[in-house]
C-alpha cells in the first residue's frame, strides 16, 4: 500500500507541484490550504507524512504542528516544514512545536522525494 | 510522471494562482490608495508578493521570484512602520503589477525581457527603502581585472554523536555520512567506545558516534543542513576556528560571493546585495567578474569594512542563496589584494562561512487575508456537459412522469420512485446550475483599475462606486460581460464624466462617480453604469442623426428617444475620435453583444446630470422558467419573468382599433398579437382564447393563444445555425413527450409584427389608450 502524504500549504501551484511530485513517487497525496484544513483531513485519514507550510491564514504551520502532534496517532509522524523562511527562529519554533525538520522553498523535485523517501522509509513505499 | 513535465505543469498552475493573487493584489492596492495607512491593506499587499515569491520560486520563475522580493521589502518595511506608503510608491507598484502580468504572459523567452524593462522603476520603488543610504554600486561600475575563478575549501571537522534511541525514530545514521559525502572529500572514523559487550547490546540502541574530516566549498550550515533530520536526537560538533569578534569594532572582513547566472537573471539582486553592503560600511572590490554590457556571472570579492559581524553582512545575501556566500575576516589573510584568484588562503580555511539568513519576517496575520472558502477549478467545458446532461435527465424525467400518468392503478412503489426522481432530478438541475454561478463582483472590481487609470490620464477625478457585487450570475455570461461594460466604463469616463474645474464651474463636487450597480429581478439581473456627468446632448444628437439621414428634419421625437440614435451603428457624437473610447467599436457594438446574451440595453439621460445605461440580463443561460401556452397541436414558452398575467376573451367580445387587436382590460385597451395568424395556423381560433399579458421595456401587450398549460421550466436549447436567423425565438426546449416547444423571445416577435405590418398612429409600439379616448 502507498503511503499516504498529507500537504498543507495556502499556495494553490505549491500544493499541486508537492502532490505532483511525491505522486510520480508513489506516494498517495492529500492537500490541504490552510492549517484548519490540515487538521481536519489529518484527523479523517491517518498519514504516514506530513509537509507543511508555515505562513498561512486561519492557522499557521506551527500552530498545526503542535495539534498535530497533540493527537496520538501524528505522535511519531514525520512533519516537514515547506518554508522560505530560513530564519533560525522560524526552524526553532517549528522544531519545539515537533517537527521533524524542513525544506527550504524553492525545493527541486529530487530533494522533495529524498526528503520523504528518508522520512518514510523508502522499502514500505509501494513503487506505481 | 518526468520533472520536466511536472516542471512544465508546476508552472501552469502557478501563471492561474499568480492571476488570482495579482487582482488580490490589486485590489488590495487601490484600497491603500484610499486609505494609505490600512494596516490591513498593508498585510494583503505584503502577503500576495509573498506567496508569488514563494510559488513563483518553487515553480520555476526564479527571475520573478527576484524581481518581487524587492518589492516585498518596501511593504515589509510598511508592515513594520519604518516607511508610510504614498501615492508615488503606489503608483510604482501598481505598474510592476503590469509587469508581472506581462511577464507571466510572456513566452519564456521574452519574460526575462520584460523584468528588465521595469528595472527603473524597481529603482524607484526601492529608492523608497529606508535602508537605501547612498546610491547603490551597480555590478557595471566595477572594475576590476580577471581572475580565474576557484571556491575555497575549508576544511571542517564534525563529531556526530547520535542519541541511543535514534533507530526509534526511524533514524539511520549512514544516512547522514552519505550527506556528509555529497559536501566534499570526507574521513570518516567511527568511535566505538560506547560500544557494551555483545551479551548487554541492545540491537535497538545506537552505541556509535562519528569523527568526520571534511573538506568543502560548501558553508558550515550546509553541514548543518545534513543533520536537520536528526539535529534534536544527536550532540553535533562542527569546529569552529576563528571566533567571532567583538560587536562595536569596525573589522575588515574578506566577502566573496559567486554572480550566479540565476542571480544575475533577477533583476536588481545584485545591486541589493551592494546596497546593503554600502548600508554596512565602506567595501572596495578586490576582484569582479569580466566586464560587459551586462553583468558577467564570476566570482566577487570584496573587502568590507564595518562594524557588523558575520551575520549582518550574511544578511546582504538573504535572497541571493546561490551567490554562496564566504566571509571571512580580513587580518586573517595576508596580503588580501593580492590573494586574488590564488587557492584559499590560509585564514579562510580556519573560519565559518556563514549562510546568510532572511532578514524577513514572514508571518502574516491570519485576519489579513480574505477567508478563502475551499476551491476547486473545474474546467468549464466539464460543468457544460454536465449542464447538458442534467437538462437531457429532466427532460427524461418528465418521460416518466408522463409515461406514469398513462398507466392505470399506477403500483404505488413506482408512483414513488417516480416521484422521488423528479424531486432529485430538479435538485440536481438547480445544483449543477448554482455551481455556474459566480458574484459579479469580481468583473466589477476590474473596472477599478481601469477608472483609476483613465481617469488620472484624462485630468479627471472619478470614483467608482460599486454596488451589488454579490449578485451572482451565469459564468457564461459574466465573461461575456467584460468587454461590454469595459466599453459603457470607458464611454462615461472618457465623454460623460467633466474635468474637475468643469464639475465645479456648474457647482457639482469635483470628484465624478461612476455607479456600477447589480441587482437580482426575477430571472435576471439588472447591471446599471451610471455617471453624474453631463449627460448627452440631445441637440448634437439630433444633428448628427438629421445629418445622417435617419430622421426627418421636422420630426419631433423626445429627448430620450433621440439618445436611442447612440446606439446605432457608426454613430459617434465625437468629433474627434479620442484615444480612450474611440476604437473603432461605438455602443451598437455594446448593443448587439448584450442582446446576443438575450439581454436588453437600455440608455437615460439628464442634460447636465448625467447619463445611465441599463443592462437586462439573463441570470443564466442555460435554463429558462417559461409559461407554456398551446397554438393549434403545437406549444409555446413564453418566458415567464415578463409575463403578468392571463386573461380569457370570448369570440364575440373582440375588438380592433386602427386595424390592431385590441382587448380592454381595465378600463385601458391593450393592443395584442394572435399567435395563430402570426405563424399562420391555418383554420378559427377557439371559442375563448386566453390572451396572456406581457410586459415589455415597461410597455404592455398582449399574446393571444389557444391555451395556456400552466409554468414550465425547461433547459434552453439553442437552435444552433438556425438561431442566426431567426429574430423571433431565442431557443427550443425537448418536451417530456419528446416533441419540441420553441421559445419566444417577447420582444423579437413584436418588432418582427411591427415590420410585417404598415406603421399606425402610435398603437403599435403597444402604448395602452384610454379606452374612453378610444370609443
Amino acid at each position: 500500500m502507498s503511503k499516504i502524504v498529507i500537504t498543507v500549504d495556502d499556495s494553490m501551484s505549491i500544493r499541486e507541484t508537492v502532490k505532483m511530485i511525491l505522486s510520480s513517487a508513489g506516494y498517495e497525496v492529500y492537500s490541504a490550504e490552510d492549517g484548519v484544513a490540515g487538521l481536519r483531513l489529518a484527523e479523517q485519514r491517518k498519514a504516514d507524512f506530513i509537509i507543511t507550510d508555515l505562513n498561512m491564514p486561519n492557522m499557521d504551520g506551527i500552530t498545526l504542528i503542535t495539534r498535530l502532534r497533540a493527537l496520538p496517532q501524528y505522535k511519531f509522524t514525520p512533519i516537514v516544514m515547506l518554508t522560505t523562511e530560513s530564519q533560525d527562529d522560524k526552524k526553532v519554533a517549528g522544531k519545539k512545536a515537533g517537527a521533524t525538520g524542513w525544506v527550504v522553498k524553492p525545493f527541486d523535485p529530487a530533494r522533495l522525494i529524498a526528503v520523504a523517501n528518508m522520512v518514510c522509509p523508502l522499502a514500505a513505499v509501494a513503487r506505481v | 510522471m518526468q520533472f520536466d513535465e511536472i516542471q512544465r505543469r508546476s508552472r501552469e498552475l502557478f501563471r492561474l494562482e499568480a492571476a488570482d493573487v495579482l487582482t488580490e493584489l490589486e485590489s488590495a492596492l487601490l484600497e491603500l490608495e484610499r486609505d494609505p495607512a490600512n494596516t490591513d491593506a498593508i498585510d494583503r499587499v505584503f502577503r500576495a508578493m509573498h506567496t508569488l515569491k514563494g510559488s513563483g520560486a518553487t515553480s520555476g520563475f526564479t527571475d520573478l521570484s527576484g524581481f518581487l522580493h524587492h518589492v516585498e521589502d518596501v511593504f515589509n518595511a510598511a508592515r513594520e512602520g519604518r516607511l508610510a506608503i504614498n501615492t508615488e510608491i503606489l503608483d510604482l507598484t501598481l505598474r510592476l503589477c503590469d509587469v508581472i502580468a506581462r511577464y507571466l504572459e510572456a513566452a519564456p523567452a521574452d519574460a526575462g525581457a520584460v523584468l528588465l524593462a521595469a528595472e527603473a522603476d524597481l529603482q524607484a520603488l526601492l529608492r523608497h527603502l529606508p535602508a537605501a543610504k547612498g546610491t547603490a554600486k551597480t555590478a557595471a561600475a566595477a572594475k576590476a581585472v580577471a581572475a580565474p575563478v576557484v571556491s575555497p575549501s575549508i576544511k571542517y571537522r564534525i563529531r556526530f554523536h547520535p542519541h541511543a534511541g535514534v533507530f526509534q525514530q526511524g533514524v539511520e545514521p549512514g544516512m547522514f555520512l552519505d550527506g556528509l559525502r555529497a559536501l566534499g572529500a570526507c574521513t570518516v572514523q567511527a568511535l566505538t567506545d560506547a560500544l557494551p559487550p555483545l551479551a548487554e547490546l541492545d540491537a535497538e540502541q545506537c552505541y556509535l558516534a562519528w569523527e568526520i574530516a571534511l573538506t568543502t566549498t560548501e558553508s558550515q550550515n550546509a553541514i548543518q543542513d545534513v543533520f536537520l533530520f536528526v539535529a534534536d536526537d544527536c550532540d553535533l560538533e562542527i569546529a569552529v576556528a576563528a571566533p567571532e569578534p567583538p560587536p562595536g569594532v569596525v573589522r575588515a572582513w574578506l566577502v566573496e560571493f559567486q554572480a550566479t547566472p540565476g542571480l544575475l537573471a533577477a533583476p536588481g539582486a545584485l545591486d541589493a546585495i551592494f546596497l546593503e553592503l554600502s548600508a554596512l560600511g565602506h567595501h572596495h572590490i578586490v576582484e569582479s567578474p569580466p566586464e560587459g554590457d551586462e553583468p558577467q556571472p564570476g566570482r566577487w570579492r570584496l573587502r568590507l569594512e564595518t562594524e557588523a559581524g558575520r551575520e549582518r553582512i550574511g544578511d546582504a545575501f538573504a535572497f541571493a542563496l546561490d551567490a554562496a556566500p564566504v566571509i571571512t575576516p580580513a587580518e586573517a589573510t595576508p596580503e588580501v589584494g593580492v590573494a586574488a584568484g590564488a587557492a584559499p588562503a590560509a585564514g579562510t580555511a580556519g573560519a565559518a562561512a556563514v549562510v546568510p539568513r532572511a532578514v524577513r519576517k514572514a508571518a502574516v496575520s491570519a485576519t489579513a487575508v480574505n477567508a478563502k472558502h475551499e476551491m476547486l477549478r473545474v474546467s468549464a467545458d466539464k460543468l457544460d456537459r454536465l449542464v447538458n446532461l442534467v437538462g437531457e435527465l429532466v427532460i427524461l424525467k418528465s418521460q416518466v412522469s408522463e409515461g406514469c400518468a398513462l398507466v392505470p392503478n399506477l403500483p404505488p412503489a413506482l408512483q414513488g420512485a417516480a416521484e422521488g426522481l423528479q424531486r432529485l432530478a430538479f435538485e440536481l438541475r438547480d445544483v449543477v446550475l448554482g455551481v455556474r454561478m459566480m458574484p459579479i463582483g469580481e468583473t466589477f472590481a476590474k473596472f477599478r483599475r481601469l477608472t483609476r487609470d483613465l481617469s488620472r490620464d484624462l485630468g479627471k477625478e472619478v470614483e467608482l462606486v460599486i454596488e451589488g457585487a454579490e449578485t451572482e450570475m451565469d459564468k457564461t455570461v459574466l465573461d461575456q460581460l467584460t468587454d461590454p461594460l469595459m466599453h459603457l466604463v470607458r464611454n462615461c469616463l472618457d465623454h460623460g464624466c467633466e474635468t474637475p474645474d468643469e464639475r465645479e464651474r456648474v457647482g457639482k463636487p469635483r470628484t465624478a462617480t461612476l455607479t456600477l450597480r447589480a441587482e437580482q429581478r426575477g430571472d435576471r439581473v439588472w447591471i446599471v453604469v451610471a455617471d453624474d456627468g453631463r449627460g448627452l446632448d440631445a441637440s448634437r444628437i439630433r444633428a448628427k442623426a438629421i445629418a445622417r439621414g435617419l430622421l426627418a428634419p421636422e420630426a419631433t421625437p423626445s429627448e430620450q428617444e433621440i439618445y436611442q440614435f447612440i446606439m446605432l451603428p457608426g454613430f459617434s457624437t465625437a468629433d474627434k475620435v479620442s484615444e480612450v473610447s474611440g476604437r473603432g467599436v461605438g455602443l451598437d457594438v455594446v448593443k448587439r453583444s448584450i442582446e446576443a446574451l438575450r439581454g436588453t440595453v437600455e440608455l437615460r439621460s439628464q442634460p447636465g446630470r448625467g447619463a445611465e445605461i441599463r443592462l437586462s440580463l439573463p441570470l443564466t443561460l442555460a435554463i429558462i422558467e417559461g409559461l407554456m401556452v398551446r397554438v393549434a397541436n403545437d406549444r409555446y414558452i413564453l418566458p415567464l419573468s415578463c409575463a403578468l398575467e392571463t386573461i380569457e376573451q370570448k369570440r364575440g367580445s373582440r375588438l380592433a382599433a386602427n386595424g390592431r387587436n385590441v382587448v380592454a382590460l381595465r378600463g385601458e385597451l391593450l393592443p395584442y398579437l394572435r399567435l395563430r395568424e402570426l405563424f399562420d395556423y391555418p383554420g378559427e381560433p377557439p371559442e375563448i382564447e386566453r390572451i396572456v399579458v406581457v410586459e415589455l421595456e415597461d410597455k404592455r401587450i398582449g399574446f393571444a393563444v389557444d391555451e395556456v398549460l400552466g409554468n414550465h421550466q425547461t433547459v434552453l436549447k439553442s437552435l444552433g445555425w438556425l438561431g442566426q436567423r431567426v429574430d423571433i425565438f431565442t431557443g427550443a426546449t425537448v418536451l417530456g413527450d419528446g416533441k419540441v416547444a420553441m421559445i419566444i423571445d417577447v420582444s423579437g416577435l413584436v418588432a418582427y409584427d411591427a415590420a410585417r405590418l404598415p406603421p399606425s398612429n402610435g398603437l403599435g409600439s403597444g402604448a395602452p389608450l384610454s379606452l374612453a379616448a378610444a370609443v
